[in-house]
């Protein structure tokens, strides 16, 4: 009975229980991160915030932050040296092969003190150099320059790592997010964009708040405290929080994994909480910039774009684009692949393909992975929670720039143009669009906004790759 | 172009000021998407001067596939509704029936409930937004 009863101990001892429990070894630590991970899958499942990244991105959260689960550990593979006895057992010829012997050559100068021979278990006689207390194979006797050739032995210590780790490797050299363009690419319609060239504007002032949170950003490290409190942000770190501002999830998460990859855990989760957020965050800031005239206004109806215009289209965005930023060409380019599968018409089983199958298994990968960096060393911090006001920041003030420029173009199209369209600018497809639809029927219940404002919409998505490929440039 | 000019920027002193990165961000931001802006506009006109030849080019006459006949006598139900709605209505649909077959208008209506959206109206906007 007690041999039963000291198992269970054991394997009690040896559960990752004793480790959440151990308070003091930073258990708790564990115990709030899982807390967090069960309230963001309260809040994808219940409340149905973005559940399609919130729920895979909680339960990678849930997972890593099990004590002792292992998912997230590195593989480990390293070269170590012998030990003396490993070294002699060598030589002996009577050591034990638990991991591949490599071995590596080298000359030593040999004088009498280090040269030295022993007799191995099998009765041969063996030269070997002596290194204080470490000996040697010594290889085809004393050279003529006085010198022998050593073998030194190494173990290859390898050590499997975590399913979370293989598969966050699409994060970490960014293969995941331009997948996810391809898939967005192909559900996208250019349409009322090409129907309304200057939504690109729209789509391009709305990329104001990414700049403006760079900025911010930066300047809390010149803050008397801020070393103090480590909320001192690197340009790298700066430069992937603002990126929340983009409103785009792939892209925040692909410049984030290229400059600060420690800091993927928190601003991903920031960046899909925000946009889940849109409907609240947005309508407050819209009103405050707007007249009531301006909200009111009915907008003439898009002209009819021609598939040969939409074919075009891809070509010309993806050789401009990638020809004057080529760090935006990974997201631009597979953004515009997908949409000429689309428009091209004629590979309707890779635009299937690509918008649903593919994109659903990526975006499992990449939810569970980046879910996974989330572990608690790395969230519990005060940066955190500086990420989350500053991703605020950033997307309030990227509708703000939208707004604001819808308002210009207001004035100079002599009241044609409705402002509200211009806080679709931040991407979050089709959620910011469908704002400025109820917000415009808010005022005038008959007007129609939601093509027009698709229009800035989805050169938001270009506008942020945009975004993102200035920033890789300037600090990648 | 840019990319060099950032490259140069990037390696000659560590990395750009915080202002001046705001700076060169926004204005390579704005310049990508003017420029997109302008190709996409040329675009439309192109397009849209295309269309209007196509427009100008006479179209053939439409001979009736059979002798015109006189109008019914029925008289159309359309609840006091004025007689030049009346004749607009029926002007539209024989503008549009040129497939050489006569329509009769047999009862004209107003839209009078109030909250839902006139039948072409909804066709136009489920049209559009069929993709969303």
């Amino acid at each position: 009975m007690s041999a039963l009863w000291e198992a269970i101990v054991d394997i009690w001892e040896q559960s990752g229980f004793v480790k959440l429990l151990n308070f003091e070894n930073g258990g708790w630590k564990n115990l709030i991160m899982i807390a967090v991970a069960c309230l963001l899958m309260y809040l994808a499942i219940k409340k149905k915030y973005e559940p399609l990244l919130l729920l895979p991105i909680a339960f990678g959260m849930l997972m890593v932050n099990l004590p002792l689960s292992g998912v997230m550990d590195p593989q480990q593979n390293s070269l170590v040296n012998f030990t003396n006895e490993e070294l002699v057992a060598y030589i002996d010829g009577t050591h034990e092969q638990n991991y591949p012997v490599y071995l590596q050559y080298a000359k030593a100068y040999a004088t009498d003190e280090h040269i030295t021979t022993i007799t191995t278990a099998s009765g041969e006689t063996v030269t070997v150099y002596k290194d204080g207390d470490t000996v040697y194979k010594v290889e085809d006797g004393i050279n003529e320059d006085g010198t022998v050739n050593v073998v030194i032995p190494y173990w290859q210590h390898f050590e499997q790592g975590g399913l979370f780790w293989y598969l966050y490797q699409g994060v970490k050299f960014g293969i995941y997010p331009p997948l996810i363009f391809l898939g967005i690419g192909c559900m996208t319609d250019f349409g009322p964009l090409l129907s309304n060239p200057k939504s690109f504007l729209l789509g391009a002032a709305a990329q104001l708040g990414i700049f403006i949170t760079f900025f911010g950003a930066r300047m809390l490290g010149l803050l008397p405290f801020a070393e103090d409190m480590n909320i001192v942000f690197t340009p790298q770190e700066a430069a992937s929080i603002a990126i929340i501002g983009g409103a785009d999830g792939p892209t925040a998460i692909f410049t984030t994994s290229q400059l600060a990859p420690h800091l993927l855990g928190p601003i991903a989760v920031a960046a899909y909480s925000y946009m889940a957020l849109v409907p609240i965050i947005q309508p407050p800031i819209m009103r405050a910039l707007t007249t009531k005239k301006e909200r009111s206004v009915v907008m003439t109806q898009l002209r009819e774009v021609s598939r040969t215009e939409k074919i075009l289209f891809p070509i010309f965005v993806t050789a401009i684009c990638v020809l004057l930023l080529p760090s935006a060409a990974p997201l631009v380019g597979m953004l515009m692949l997908g949409n000429l599968f689309r428009e091209s018409g004629v590979v309707e089983r890779l635009t299937k393909t690509a918008q649903n199958e593919l994109m659903n298994i990526i975006t499992i990968l990449l939810g569970v992975t980046v879910g996974a960096t989330a572990n608690a060393h790395t969230f519990l911090q005060a940066k955190t929670l500086l990420i989350i006001v500053l991703g605020l920041i950033a997307f309030s003030c990227g509708t703000a720039g939208g707004v604001l420029l819808g308002k210009v173009m207001y004035l100079v199209t002599g009241g044609k143009v409705n402002p509200l369209i211009g806080s679709a600018g931040v991407s979050a497809v089709p959620m910011a669009a469908r704002v400025a639809q109820k917000e415009g029927q808010r005022e005038n219940p008959g007007n129609f906004l939601l093509m027009h404002a698709m229009g800035p919409n989805v050169a938001g998505v270009i506008g942020s790759a945009v975004a993102a490929g200035v920033l890789l440039t300037l600090f990648g | 172009m840019y990319s060099a000019a950032f490259s140069l920027v990037a390696s000659a002193n560590a990395y750009p000021s915080a202002g001046m990165t705001v700076l060169i961000g926004f204005v390579v931001v704005f310049a990508v998407l003017l420029i997109l802006t302008f190709i996409f506009w040329l675009f439309g006109i192109i397009a849209s001067g295309s269309g209007k030849e196509k427009e100008a080019r006479p179209t053939p006459a439409i001979k009736p596939a059979m002798p015109i006949v006189p109008p019914t006598t029925v008289p159309a139900a359309t609840d006091d509704i004025p007689d030049e709605v009346v004749a607009v209505i029926a002007a539209a649909v024989a503008a549009m029936s040129t497939d050489g077959k006569q329509y009769a208008i047999r009862r004209i209506r107003p839209a009078t409930a109030t909250g839902v959206r006139p039948a072409w109206a909804a066709a136009g906007i489920a049209d559009n937004t069929r993709p969303f």
